[in-house]
């Protein structure tokens, strides 16, 4: 067996660059220190939804019986035909379009006002100022998602919330316009993955385009539309669809919390709507053809992020 | 090339161990049981809180702890199933739903024959022990009882007044309603918008459902039929109960729409609302703060909806004989009357419901003892998943995008279209 | 240096301003929750936006005794910890692998690592509950920890490559041509050097361990295998929410993930960045 085809461009990095003769060694030594964590996510990742495609097929209700029998397409014809399925992907979309770009607006804005603040700062005033925001916008990350929930839960109740105790009215809003709330809540706890990866990318433009900037005679709001957009432009791409994957697939505390997919089924998120089939209803034929549908998403919008990575360098 | 098929079956290794320790190991390890403990399943409310009370009698009396779990409404369901059918063996006493779950746990679940593990003496006194019985099998023995019952402005029905413009109008008297069209008139009367209306049913989804099999078991309809196992969301008296449902909803005060029956309490004892149903926990508060105010009457119709939480017995309990000890002396009289006394709910024991005590304490017992004859419960087994369909079919047929018949139709035929009452 | 107009200083005044207003806006919900949790409930409905009278610490001695707080304090504790061993130990060796050691067919592995990294937890939580119940793993933080940590993993490889990727290999040479075994190089010489990215990676996966709200509510339903997130929920009965409990629940399960996220903000700031 000739090794020496390998021998090429990224085999060129690591300890093989000076050390050709041990190609296979190298190989070998990798396998061995990969070996663990591939073992552990097929066993635990792969199999099971191996599994849960091969349940998909089937029929396994515990609340009827114990046996699990075959079923063939029924229940994908249930999914293709199912209001509720529609309705819940449907939910989802309007949730992800909307929080991310409340998120995406938000972030970038502080964003770019807090670059602007740490360039401009001259005095440790502005320095300290900086370091207090930053902080400050890091809260909803460090909060968790159950508490977060439960905090805004708190923050739009119609008896003792601020909100409706400020605006002197007794909306209850997560039952009126539940889906708008549960943007909120979401957008907030968001928004610092944003705005900090923004700022980086704001902040790694280099000076002396600024001053250019300045010498031409920009203002603040030109500056930005003309220098700092475009140049952070590729990174927007990238973050907005990490973000959209990410909103439409792990949307689930906050629904859970405050909500529960209600009313009715107006904030039924897909990954709610999977959750409750399989252990409300414990339906868990129909909640695998949910979960293969939903794997399926994932994949293709994980091919179609890899596909933008490259094309866009972050 | 080599390598590449050499990762692939390396990384098989794992996964058939796993396969092989789990086709190996099967089910649960049994959690270590002293022979001193029983452990109960049970939901939070009210009647769970009595329980836990009174508890170290039992304690005290059988020598055994009781570690009773109270657990989420929303949480319940999953783990009445993983301990009734899939024999988790975490529990020697499962609480489950009387009006919901009562023919899901005769038909499905894997609990004891109760009967073979009770005295005979406190089995006989059980009221409606035929409700719980299955091919004389004795599923499970109810901690209380309790149902819904109309609440009224007595005040209002009792002003002369009032009354004479009512006669004047309808033709006949004032007087509690004994028929959905008396109900009807009453609340259209008493309707006077901003200050007062006429009816209230909550809309939130869990709330508007319990509305609605008032309305349907009052009719003497019910949402599946065991001996034909067909599903009958769509018979005549599902339709008539839908209908009412809508015309009611035209009385109520604003914002119903997300409000449940807690709102309707308050709104009630605020003086908004005139007339309502609702299950009789909250005549006790009734009593308290406005006797003269409100007037608590049976439901107008035939049956009402069976409230109760119903003790069985898992058969993969670990300690069955505890488990046993416990119900004797959950149905025991001593604890029934303490219930009684403490939460306002009806006792289960005919002795207990004829002492002098109790019925001092339960203010208008004798309405209760009227509809007593006449509970129901859901006659399908997937309650749970049913229920979330009815909801959608009234939130249909309230907001008007469909006539209450066509909503019931969609029910039948197209929503649940294939399903049966026992599945 | 250019000095600035009274046009400038004024937006200057106006943007600070704007971020300030912004910052408390974002820091509201939680400090009010915190303000909440030591009202009773009465102070709560009558007179939502006063201070207490006096703070009712009474609300977070009842997590303790109704609540089953303590045991829960001590599941989420194994948990996150579980998550953090299984994610740098598994994460951290695989990372280096994928760097130093590239196998064919470890590019398409990575690119599938990404694609991992987009699973539904909802849909990979269904056969994972099947497959601990037939393992008998059920009520057990066991089960939570590891699917907590395979969700995790994909990230940590994510984010430790690029730091194994930096490190100068002229050293790890060196310990190779001493006579160390490459594992020996990666003990001794990589993990040291890279300790900055795996304390990102830790920080990142207690978090993940500590917040999960999914796998505990579908795999533990026993008080002692359940940890605090779900354990807050029990709060919320169905029947009545003890508000003043809900509120101290939450600012407890919150008080650590905060504290260690502003203590070591600069690696978390770099585990976002990273991260994509």
């Amino acid at each position: 067996m000739s090794f020496k085809r390998q021998v090429r461009g990224s085999r060129s990095r690591g300890p093989a660059a000076g050390l050709l003769t041990w190609n296979r060694r190298v190989q070998l030594t990798g396998l061995v220190l990969t070996l663990p964590a591939l073992a552990f996510a097929f066993a635990f990742m792969v199999y099971p939804v191996a599994n849960v495609v091969f349940l998909s097929f089937h029929q396994y209700s515990p609340l009827r019986s114990a046996d699990t029998t075959y079923a063939g397409l029924s229940n994908y014809t249930w999914l293709a035909s199912s209001d509720i399925v529609a309705h819940s992907i449907w939910v989802t979309i309007v949730f992800t379009a909307v929080s991310v770009a409340i998120e995406m607006a938000a972030g970038l804005a502080l964003a770019a006002l807090l670059a602007k603040l740490v360039v401009e700062s001259r005095h440790a005033f502005g320095r300290i100022l900086s370091r207090v925001l930053l902080s400050s916008f890091i809260l909803p990350f460090a909060t968790p998602a159950v508490a977060g929930a439960i905090a805004w839960k708190m923050l739009l109740h119609p008896q003792f919330g601020p909100v409706d105790a400020i605006l002197r009215t007794d909306i209850a809003w997560f039952s009126q316009f539940p889906l708008a709330s549960v943007i909120a809540a979401d957008a907030w706890k968001t928004m610092p993955f944003v705005l900090f990866l923004l700022f980086a990318a704001i902040l790694s433009i280099e000076p002396d385009q600024y001053e250019a900037a300045r010498l031409d005679g920009a203002n603040g709001w030109q500056e930005f539309r003309y220098l700092t957009l475009p140049s952070i432009v590729p990174v927007l791409a990238v973050v907005a669809a990490f973000r959209a994957v990410d909103a439409f697939t792990k949307i689930f505390d906050i629904v859970f919390v405050t909500t529960g997919g209600g009313p009715g089924n107006d904030t039924q998120v897909f990954p709610l709507l999977i959750w409750r089939t399989a252990f409300d209803f414990l339906n868990f034929g129909q909640a695998s053809a949910l979960a293969v549908v939903a794997v399926l998403v994932s994949a293709a919008l994980g091919a179609s992020l890899l596909a933008i990575r490259r094309i866009s360098p972050a | 090339m080599r390598l590449g098929i050499g990762i692939r079956l390396l990384s098989l290794l794992p996964a058939i161990a796993l396969l092989a320790t789990a086709c190996s190991s099967g089910g649960n390890t049994p959690t270590s049981s002293s022979a001193k403990v029983v452990r109960v399943l049970a939901v939070a409310g009210p009647e769970t809180d009595a329980l836990i009370k009174y508890a170290p009698e039992f304690e005290k009396s059988t020598g055994i702890t009781a570690s009773i779990e109270q657990v989420a409404r929303p949480l319940w369901g999953q783990r009445k199933v993983r301990e009734l059918i899939e024999n988790a063996g975490l529990y020697d006493v499962v609480m489950t739903g009387g009006g919901d779950d009562n023919l899901w746990v005769k038909y499905k679940a894997h609990v004891k024959d109760l009967s073979k593990l009770l005295p005979a003496a406190d089995v006989d006194q059980l009221i409606l022990k035929d409700k719980f019985t299955y091919n004389g099998k004795l599923v499970g023995i109810p901690q209380y009882y309790n149902f819904p019952m109309l609440f009224y402005r007595k005040d209002l029905f009792n002003n002369p007044t009032e009354q004479a413009n009512f006669k004047a109008k309808y033709g006949h008297d004032l007087a509690p309603p004994t028929s959905y069209d008396e109900m009807y008139q009453q609340a259209e009367f008493f309707n006077r918008p901003p200050n007062l209306y006429g009816f209230f049913i909550g809309g939130v989804d869990w709330s508007v459902y319990l509305d609605d099999t008032y309305f349907v078991y009052g009719l003497g309809g019910n949402y599946g039929d065991p001996t034909s196992n067909q599903l009958t969301l769509n018979s005549p008296q599902q339709k008539q109960a839908m209908n009412w449902l809508v015309k009611f909803s035209k009385f109520n005060p604003p914002g119903w729409q997300t409000e449940n029956f807690f709102d309707g309490d308050q709104l009630v004892q605020n003086g908004k609302v005139a007339m309502y149903q609702n299950w009789f926990y909250i005549w006790k508060t009734f009593q308290q703060k406005m006797p003269d105010k409100i007037g608590m009457a049976p439901l107008a119709g035939k049956g009402a909806h069976l409230g109760a939480f119903v003790a069985t017995i898992p058969d993969a309990a670990p300690e069955p004989d505890n488990g046993a000890k416990f119900i004797q002396w959950m149905m025991g009289a001593t604890y029934q009357k303490e219930q009684a006394i403490e939460t306002g709910d009806l006792p289960i024991r005919k002795d207990v419901l004829q002492d002098p005590d109790v019925r001092k304490a339960l203010v208008g017992i004798e309405q209760f003892e009227k509809v007593l004859p006449n509970l129901q419960y859901n006659q399908t087994t997937w309650v749970g998943e049913l229920s979330a369909g009815v909801s959608e079919a009234i939130a249909k047929a309230l907001k008007g995008d469909l006539s209450p018949d066509a909503a019931c139709d969609w029910l039948q035929n197209q929503k649940f279209s294939g399903r049966k009452a026992i599945e | 240096m250019i000095a600035f107009s009274r046009a400038e200083q004024i937006s200057r005044v106006v943007r600070a301003s704007l971020l300030a207003l912004a910052a408390v806006a974002i820091v509201i919900p939680v400090v009010w929750m915190a303000i909440g949790s030591v009202k009773t409930e009465t102070e709560l409905f009558a007179s939502p936006l006063a201070l207490p009278a006096a703070p009712a610490w009474a609300n977070y001695g009842s997590l303790f005794q109704q609540f089953h707080f303590g045991i829960a304090t001590l599941n989420s504790v194994e948990i996150s910890l579980g998550v953090v061993a299984i994610s740098v130990v598994l994460g951290g060796m695989a990372a280096y692998g994928f760097s130093r050691y590239p196998f064919m067919g470890s590019r398409i592995v990575l690119s599938g690592l990404l694609i991992t990294r987009m699973v539904t937890p909802a849909a990979l939580v269904v056969p994972l509950y099947l497959l601990m119940n037939s393992l008998g793993l059920l009520n057990n933080v066991v089960s939570i920890t590891l699917g907590v940590a395979v969700l995790n993993l994909p990230l940590v490889v994510w984010i430790l490559r690029p730091f194994f990727d930096a490190l100068p290999r002229e050293i790890e040479e060196a310990g190779l041509l001493d006579g160390l075994s490459p594992f020996g190089v990666f003990w001794r010489v990589a993990v040291p050097l890279a300790a900055p990215g795996l304390v990102t990676v830790a920080l990142l996966s207690f978090i993940a361990g500590w917040t999960d709200l999914l796998f505990p509510i579908s795999f533990s339903t026993t008080p002692d295998a359940t940890p605090l997130t779900s354990q807050l929920l029990q709060m919320q009965t169905g029947y009545k929410i003890y508000w003043g409990s809900l509120m101290a629940g939450s600012i407890y399960l919150t008080l650590p993930t905060l504290v260690v996220s502003f203590a070591l903000q600069k690696y978390l700031v770099r585990g976002m960045r990273l991260g994509y």
